[in-house]
């Protein structure tokens, strides 16, 4: 370890790696040092290279910022910005006894246009995050907001190649990637940000599965059931038919029902008041079929963020 | 037609930020004169460098961004440092790795003992290990900060497709 930095507590276990606290001795700035194992039969992982690489294309300060990278014998720390805390951990200081509470509808806002600002970024510059969640947002006591930990993160093609389907953590994926799509683009991310919208407006999380199917009906229940009417191409999805087989069974009259009201289901749960701009946001977000969804910059101008874009620009 | 916008205008922004960068090579990228004043390696050799890297990837089957991506490093690479030929086919295959780790999905990322393979146990996995990280540092880590002659082409025929779907949309309304 260069003796330039000391290491203090560990601040939690990122996707491959440990992170820790880190105070700069030289400066007396607090950083954040992730810690990566170097495989002595394969050398450095691909995600480290991924990471490393798409976060030095990526200043903007809504990212959090890669400072160095330092490599010794065994393994390879990078250094980070500081960051005080994380969505997550904030959400949950929150919590009045057993029930969480969401953010005052003004953060809410604010966060939700600095998350769309740092995606926009990212995806302006062709990288895909594929792993948006409370936890990977970092917030500091300015309020800043600032995406962290590009461990899933990956640069994309025009055709967009063929990816894994395995990416983003469960409560966070999309319709698309649930059943098998695999040719996702940057809308895999926008969904993520829909459904961390709706958690910080009840505090809790949207569509909390345990496993791939529960994840997709608790989806369906809400959005209600997508037919090749309303997503053409739908049914060529490899889970599109077992998925909609299960859901049939077990809501027959589902083909019935249309989407459930998101204003009714999160005002139950939100103090404030909810008018229809933030429910239209959010449904822009949240559209089932990917091409439908909005892009971060089109969701940046919608009317909902007016006071932000209307303001001169600091 | 809602969708076709959205599409049109991501697109739009990474061409803009492509070009942004296609005007920073000639500071940062590769250098002709630079590999051309190398002692003990020339463009001949290059070539046949290249013609293995090919052979390499096709055997291993990986995506064609890797190829692009992997001529990209190495010849940045040779543009900064002096290389010994003995010492070239151990950068390029080193590269091809690096691209590889990038671009490619974790089951077609060859391993080292393929690596020795593939040039016949001329170097050792070590080897490879050390080279990769002395490319890594000396290329700052910026793996994927040029953009290369595949990126582009995928971006016209993409343009390409969208005034056909453009034309066709007219022709209906």
């Amino acid at each position: 370890m260069s003796s330039q930095f000391k290491q203090l507590e560990k601040l939690g276990n990122g996707t491959y790696a440990t992170v820790y606290k880190g105070l700069n001795k030289t400066t007396g700035v607090y950083v954040a040092l992730k810690e990566v194992k170097l495989d002595s039969e394969e050398g450095t992982p691909s995600t480290a290279i991924r990471e490393i690489s798409l976060m030095k294309e990526l200043k903007h300060e809504n990212i959090v910022r890669l400072y160095d990278v330092i490599h010794t014998e065994n393994k390879l720390t990078l250094v980070f910005e500081y960051m005080d805390n994380d969505l997550k951990k904030y959400m949950d200081s929150l919590t009045v006894g057993n029930s969480p509470q969401g953010l005052e509808l003004h953060l809410v806002k604010y966060f939700q246009w600095q998350l769309l600002e740092g995606l926009a970024f990212c995806h302006a510059n062709k990288i895909l995050n594929r792993d948006l969640k409370p936890q990977n947002l970092l917030i500091n006591k300015k309020g800043q907001l600032k995406l962290g930990d590009f461990g899933l993160a990956r640069a994309f093609g025009i055709p967009v190649n063929t990816f894994s389907s395995e990416v983003v953590t469960l409560w966070y994926r999309a319709p698309d990637v649930l059943m098998g799509s695999r040719t996702y683009t940057t809308s895999i991310d926008i969904w993520s940000c829909g459904c961390i919208l709706a958690e910080m407006i009840t505090g809790k999380p949207l569509f909390p599965g345990t496993n791939d199917e529960e994840q997709l009906k608790l989806i369906f229940e809400m959005m209600g059931m997508p037919t090749e009417a309303t997503w053409p191409g739908v049914s060529q999805l490899p889970k599109y038919a077992a998925s909609s087989a299960s859901f049939q069974q077990q809501h027959p009259n589902a083909a019935l029902q249309g989407p459930k009201d998101l204003k009714e289901l999160l005002q139950v749960n939100c103090k404030e008041k909810l008018d229809d701009v933030v429910i239209n946001l959010l449904h822009g977000l949240l559209q089932l079929n990917p091409d439908m969804r909005l892009s971060a910059k089109q969701a940046l101008h919608h009317t909902w963020f007016a006071e932000y874009y209307q303001r001169p620009t600091n | 037609i809602k969708e076709y916008h959205r599409e049109l205008s991501k697109h739009l922004y990474n061409l803009e930020k492509s070009n942004e960068q296609f005007t920073e090579i000639n500071q940062s990228g590769k250098n002709l004169s630079c590999f051309k004043s190398q002692p003990y390696i020339n463009s001949d050799m290059r070539y046949l460098i290249f013609e293995f890297l090919m052979c390499c990837h096709s055997r291993l089957s990986l995506t064609t961004s890797t190829l692009f991506q992997t001529f990209n490093l190495v010849d940045r690479y040779t543009s900064k440092y002096i290389l010994k030929n003995t010492n070239y086919q151990l950068v390029a295959l080193t590269c091809l790795w690096i691209s590889a780790k990038f671009f490619d999905i974790k089951k077609n990322i060859p391993s080292t003992r393929i690596l020795e393979n593939l040039c016949c146990m001329q170097y050792t996995s070590k080897q490879f290990i050390a080279t990769e990280f002395q490319i890594l540092q000396s290329l700052n880590w910026e793996i994927n900060s040029t953009p290369t002659a595949d990126s582009f082409i995928d971006m016209i025929l993409f343009e390409k497709t969208l005034t056909l779907v453009d034309k066709t949309l007219n022709v209906n309304e």
